[in-house]
């Protein structure tokens, strides 16, 4: 009996190690969002303090210079300036007004940094889910006046996702890449907005591709959907279990 | 073995389900399945990490065949339901007689809480199939009178097994006991530690093999560990639930009371409470009184199998645990793995009043059958809560412009109608700077109860009417059977601001 009791207590104690050592968060249900981005909050919660009554201006202020620098150093002095300006003029139409073109040509910079990054698919991936939680920030006020605009840019920035392609799952649902969409459906989404929000041009200072606020660089290897290197560990796995399975099976002595 | 009767079963609990398939969303997990078969994509949450890929991969197949991916899910589902008979049959047989076996197998069948996941689009049916054929396999490595090539062959198998399970649904993960257990008996009885390895190593690899699959369709093993980060850091647990009791006795009581009695057994609970369910709690208590009576004069660790019991024990208690302690204590469908021991529990239980124990079992099994059909039959012909809601908000966007502030309904809405502007609130200050953003609001501002009821804060519904109210059955939808849409006043929406711009 005493072999039953040792192992059960060692279970035991394993799964009490695991449960306290744990913590009970990360069993928790949940669906984080990684695809949020910086300035895109940033924005939202600058707007926020400016239309509260009476506008905030101090707080907003101190809320934009939190990621101020960082929007310098990708997008150029230039955008950031005009916010600050108009925050000080305590021109609260001139400031939000200001923030949005930020917005605009951050969602420019992050959907060229996407074609750029074109090969590496899950780098470009990341750029597109950028650059659209930066224009869910500007959603409401493109449906507010042109509901049918709204849901253009949406439809294009479903396309470019789209033209990424998809690796599948084990070679299941292959989607293949397709550059020219992505470029074709980029451009109608900065036309749009380019002439919604009435810029004369949408390249302001310098891009700095695959990296910004809250977006870390990575060195990720490109992956190109229909690798063939990329079957290789995948029929080494099966082979060793099928090696092991007919191992098993091999008459053996008694 | 009679292989027959095990069929038969498994064709009834099969045509049984077939009525009642689920044809469209319902909830978030659903709803992430149907995107994932089409277009399957982890970092899109298509579906939410871990991404259950074996499962998918099953499913995507069965996509295939039917065009609508919710039906193809749940008749999935309903197929996984019927072939968990086969297992189940074989570890009853094993371990007891071939006529428990029968009544176990057929109360599985027709089980309330088998019935509803049988019959929707989600994966723990599936996951099901592949414990309790995990269970089996154990069952056959753990018994000395078999030949030592057939225990190892088995003994392998449970190790592939084991990594398809956590393929298919990760929080299955103390269901590894079993095999443990497995590995252990086999090593003590024959010595053979290369047998052993081989197991273990055959079930990391499967679970290798599916990891892999993912990383490669993140595209990178970076990215994957940023989505894994993502997952476990932004937790659901932070909003609403209708379940409030912290203290643990009160939560062990409508743990017991409403999944494993109510949504398990078909016992009375709320609306639950035809005389069908009522036959069911006497006959459950008439099973625990005879199985505990004659539970108290076995010597199971003298007469019985060790091997089995501990076997049995470990399928059991460690799950229980971790279903208790660490699963969302609001849905039933994680105690499902764990429904085939009960039932066999009841069964066992209800044969010690011996002769009485065939109209007994007859009277339990019709009556588990009516409360079965009773909890799904509107899940065919009715649109969940969710979808309901869903359909009501678009009707209101028409034309004029709305926003609705959601918690999980979110997902259902943006699925069927990609127009609708809905926001999840996960906390005050998101709220407040999305209200804030507009200069002038939308004509209609929604809240969903959950969204209302999570801020905790009275004075915000004094500004609010009720637009509307979707219900739908509680033991379909666990956790959202029962929404209330608000709206906020059209006379009081300056005071409404103004007191989301004072901040709470």
């Amino acid at each position: 009996m005493s072999y039953v009791r040792k192992f059960m207590s060692s279970l035991f104690a394993l799964l009490l190690a695991v449960f306290t050592l744990v913590p009970h968060a990360a069993f928790a249900y949940s669906y984080g969002n990684p695809n949020e981005e910086a300035v895109a909050e940033n924005y939202k919660q600058v707007v926020a303090k400016l239309n509260q009554t009476p506008a905030d201006y101090a707080g907003a202020s101190k809320t934009f210079e939190s990621i101020k620098q960082e929007l310098d150093m990708h997008m150029g002095p230039e955008p950031s300036q005009a916010i600050t300006q108009a925050l000080l003029a305590q021109d609260k139409q001139a400031a939000i007004s200001a923030y949005q073109k930020t917005l605009v040509l951050n969602v420019a910079r992050r959907l060229e940094s996407a074609e750029k990054e074109f090969a590496n698919y899950q780098q470009s991936k990341l750029l597109l889910a950028k650059a659209l939680a930066t224009y869910d920030a500007l959603s409401p006020v493109i449906k507010g006046k042109d509901a049918a605009l709204d849901q253009k840019v949406r439809e294009s920035f479903d396309l470019t996702l789209q033209a990424l392609g998809n690796p599948g799952l084990f070679g299941v649902g292959v989607k293949e890449p397709d550059q020219q969409a992505l470029i074709t459906h980029k451009d109608e989404i900065l036309q749009s907005l380019q002439t919604f929000f009435n810029m004369p041009e949408l390249k302001v200072g310098h891009f700095t591709p695959g990296q910004g606020p809250g977006n870390e660089v990575g060195n990720d290897t490109p992956t190109i959907t229909d690798n063939l290197k990329n079957w290789l560990p995948l029929v080494l796995i099966v082979l060793v279990i099928l090696f092991i399975v007919v191992r098993t099976m091999q008459k053996r002595r008694t | 073995m009679n292989v027959l009767l095990p069929f038969g079963i498994a064709c009834l609990a099969f045509v049984i389900r077939l009525p009642f398939l689920a044809h469209g969303p319902a909830g978030w997990d659903d709803v992430d399945f149907a995107l994932g078969v089409d277009n399957y994509d982890l970092s899109l949450m298509q579906p939410h990490f871990p991404g259950y890929p074996v499962y998918m991969l099953v499913a995507i197949g069965f996509a295939r065949l039917i065009a609508n991916p919710f039906l193809a899910l749940s008749l999935l589902s309903a197929l996984a339901n019927a072939c968990t008979v086969f297992p189940l049959y074989s570890i009853v047989k094993r371990c007891s007689r071939q006529r428990t076996a029968v009544w176990v197998a057929v109360l599985w069948a027709v089980n309330p809480l088998g019935m509803v996941l049988g019959t929707q689009p989600l994966s723990d049916s599936f996951g099901n199939l592949l414990a309790v054929w995990l269970v089996a396999a154990s069952l056959v490595v753990v018994d000395p009178g078999l030949a030592e090539k057939k225990r190892a062959l088995v003994l392998v198998f449970s190790g592939i097994l084991l990594g398809l399970l956590y393929g298919v649904r990760i929080s299955y993960l103390p269901l590894g006991a079993v095999f443990a257990w497995a590995l252990y008996v086999y090593g003590r009885d024959t010595r053979r530690y290369g047998d052993v390895v081989s197991a273990i190593v055959s079930s990391l690899l499967v679970n290798l093999l599916w990891l892999y699959g993912l990383v490669l369709n993140v595209g990178s093993l970076t990215g994957f560990w940023r989505l894994a980060a993502a997952f476990t850091e932004g937790h659901f647990s932070d909003w609403g639930g209708a379940y409030t009791g912290s203290h643990a006795g009160e939560r062990l009581l409508y743990w017991i009371g409403r999944h494993w009695f109510a949504a398990g057994l078909g016992a009375p609970w709320n609306e639950q409470n035809s005389w069908f369910s009522y036959l069911i709690l006497i006959l459950v208590c008439a099973g625990i009184t005879g199985g505990g009576i004659a539970a108290g004069k076995t010597r199971w660790l003298q007469t019985g199998n060790k091997e089995h019991i501990v076997l049995l024990f470990l399928w059991i208690v460690p799950y229980l645990l971790w279903a208790f302690f660490a699963q969302n204590v609001e849905k039933p469908r994680h105690i499902l793995p764990l429904m085939i021991p009960l039932i066999w529990g009841i069964v066992w239980g209800l044969q010690q009043w011996r002769r009485f124990s065939p109209i007994l079992l007859t009277a339990l099994a019709a009556s588990t059958a009516a409360v079965g059909v009773i909890q799904v039959r509107e899940q065919p012909v009715t649109d969940s809560p969710m979808a309901q809601l869903a359909h009501y908000v678009a009707q209101a966007d028409r034309g004029e412009s709305s926003i609705i502030y959601t918690y999980e309904e979110e997902r259902v809405i943006r699925y069927l109608y990609p127009s609708v502007t809905t926001v999840r609130l996960r906390k005050w200050s998101d709220f407040q700077a999305s209200i804030l953003a507009y200069s002038v609001l939308p004509d209609h501002v929604y809240l969903t109860d959950r969204v209302l009821d999570g801020f905790h804060n009275e004075q915000l519904k004094e500004y609010v009417k009720e637009a509307a109210r979707f219900r739908g059955s509680e033991w379909l939808y666990p956790t959202y059977h029962d929404i209330v849409l608000y709206e906020v006043r059209q006379d009081k929406r300056q005071e409404w601001i103004r007191l989301i711009k004072t901040g709470q």
